[in-house]
């Protein structure tokens, strides 16, 4: 029987083996690890929020959802202010009742025309959006 | 047996795998506190500000008594204060000052904790960290900067009196500094601006409850005005013709439909006229701000 060479070969392969172990691997680096940790954010879940309770909010909620699932995406972004129209009016219903949240709401639909110009209430951001979130229509000074 | 050029690879394999020794070129990496302090300075300078956090926090644990102790805390806070970070720049500045309150970096770490107090909108607590800027070191640089910085906060909390009030006691207190001229001409600017343009948000709500759209005009909003003047007008004239022809489903739906929209368009003009009102508080805070030369 010829072992030698076997033997030989099963050493020579162990050997290149712990060869390759031993060469480093390459570290992957990123430009976002050199800037530290991003700064702490706190966002609330959906799953975490209070369980609406109201049937009017539960109504209007269930038809902005309905519009942000179902038609928004067939026609594709439209709105021209940050946050959109359909999110506006979710969070103002919410934060700010049925009565005013939809007041709210109809008065962003009237203003979300080709007349809007920008000017002391709206912020252009970079995307050419107008920045006109729900707590800049308070009627806070 | 394993055969004579293979035993010769596996050699070469084994030297090849082991790392070379490095060899020791007699300079050593000495942490001194001028070597920690400078690298955490040249991180700040570079915009690495978490690194820098950490090099100045190295450089507390590492030298604690040092006598540089206190302007590596107050990079901490500059760091954080740089990286918009303004809840622990504030509490970061506030320890300089009670740990160091008689060395050269409490009068700064004042200024910066009122101005990181500014920016999370606590005015009052502020408006005290500026105060005792001039306490603790009044013959530090930022002793008048505070003044002046405390007039734009009084604008922004109290609105002209509180701002003109302010410009007042730098004037007292630095009559001769650089910026007097500056504090002068805004004063003048306050005294022709005593009264500000107001537009009243309920009478702009009260104008279009009677005409729909004319509150938005009122507010110098003409093409949300005409908007809300058609899209109102069609609800009415459709829900009206639908009673005329005793059709009151078809005028239920409709005029259902367009309640919402009338009253937004009152809520919408109450709004405008306050977003005015805002307008022009903001632009006479940017002449102000521009006026004493004053940013941060």
């Amino acid at each position: 029987m010829r072992r030698g060479p076997r033997k030989g070969a099963f050493a020579a392969g162990v050997a290149f083996a712990g060869f390759l172990l031993l060469l480093p691997r390459p570290a992957p680096c990123s430009n976002a690890a050199l800037k530290g940790p991003p700064p702490a954010t706190v966002r609330v879940a959906a799953s975490d929020r209070e369980p609406e309770t109201s049937s009017v909010r539960l109504v209007f909620l269930g038809a902005i959802g309905l519009f942000q699932e179902w038609v928004s995406p067939v026609d594709g972004p439209r709105c021209g202010f940050s946050p959109s129209c359909s999110a506006f009016g979710h969070q103002a219903i919410r934060e700010q009742g049925p009565l005013r949240g939809v007041a709210m709401t109809a008065d962003r639909l009237m203003r979300d025309t080709v007349f809007t110009l920008p000017g002391p209430g709206y912020t252009v951001l970079p995307d050419g959006h107008y920045f006109d979130p729900v707590s800049r229509n308070l009627l806070r000074e | 047996m394993v055969p004579p050029r293979l035993r010769y690879l596996l050699l070469m394999a084994f030297f090849v795998a082991f790392p070379a020794p490095s060899r020791a070129t007699g300079k050593e990496i000495v942490v001194t506190e001028t070597v920690q302090l400078g690298l955490a300075d040249a991180f700040l300078a570079e915009g690495e500000y978490y690194r820098a956090i950490t090099e100045y926090k190295k450089f507390l644990f590492l030298f604690p008594d040092s006598g540089k102790a206190g302007y590596a805390l107050y990079g901490v806070g500059t760091a954080y204060y740089r990286g918009e970070e303004y809840d622990p720049a504030a509490r970061t500045f506030s320890v300089v000052q009670e740990k160091y309150g008689r060395g050269s970096h409490a009068a700064p770490s004042a200024y910066f904790e009122g101005l990181s107090l500014w920016k999370l909108g606590r005015f009052d607590r502020a408006g005290a960290a500026l105060d005792r800027v001039a306490a603790l070191d009044p013959s530090s640089e930022y002793a008048p900067l505070s003044g002046i910085g405390k007039s734009l906060l009084a604008y922004d909390a109290q609105g002209i009196p509180g701002c003109r009030h302010e410009l007042e006691r730098f004037l007292a207190s630095y009559p001769h500094d650089p910026r007097a001229e500056n504090v002068r001409e805004t004063v003048a600017l306050l005294d022709r601006n005593r009264e500000l343009p107001r537009k009243s948000p309920a009478f702009a709500g009260a104008m279009s409850a009677v005409v729909p759209g004319s509150g938005y005009l009122y507010a110098g909003r003409y093409g949300d005005g005409l908007v809300a003047f058609v899209v109102n007008g069609l609800f009415i004239a459709g829900t009206v013709a639908a009673i005329h022809q005793e059709n009151y489903a078809v005028a239920a739906i409709v005029g259902g439909i367009g309640v919402p929209f009338y009253i937004g368009n009152i809520y919408g003009s109450a709004n405008a006229a306050t977003k005015w009102n805002i307008g022009v508080r903001k632009d006479l805070r940017e002449k102000i701000a521009i006026s004493l030369d004053y940013r941060f």
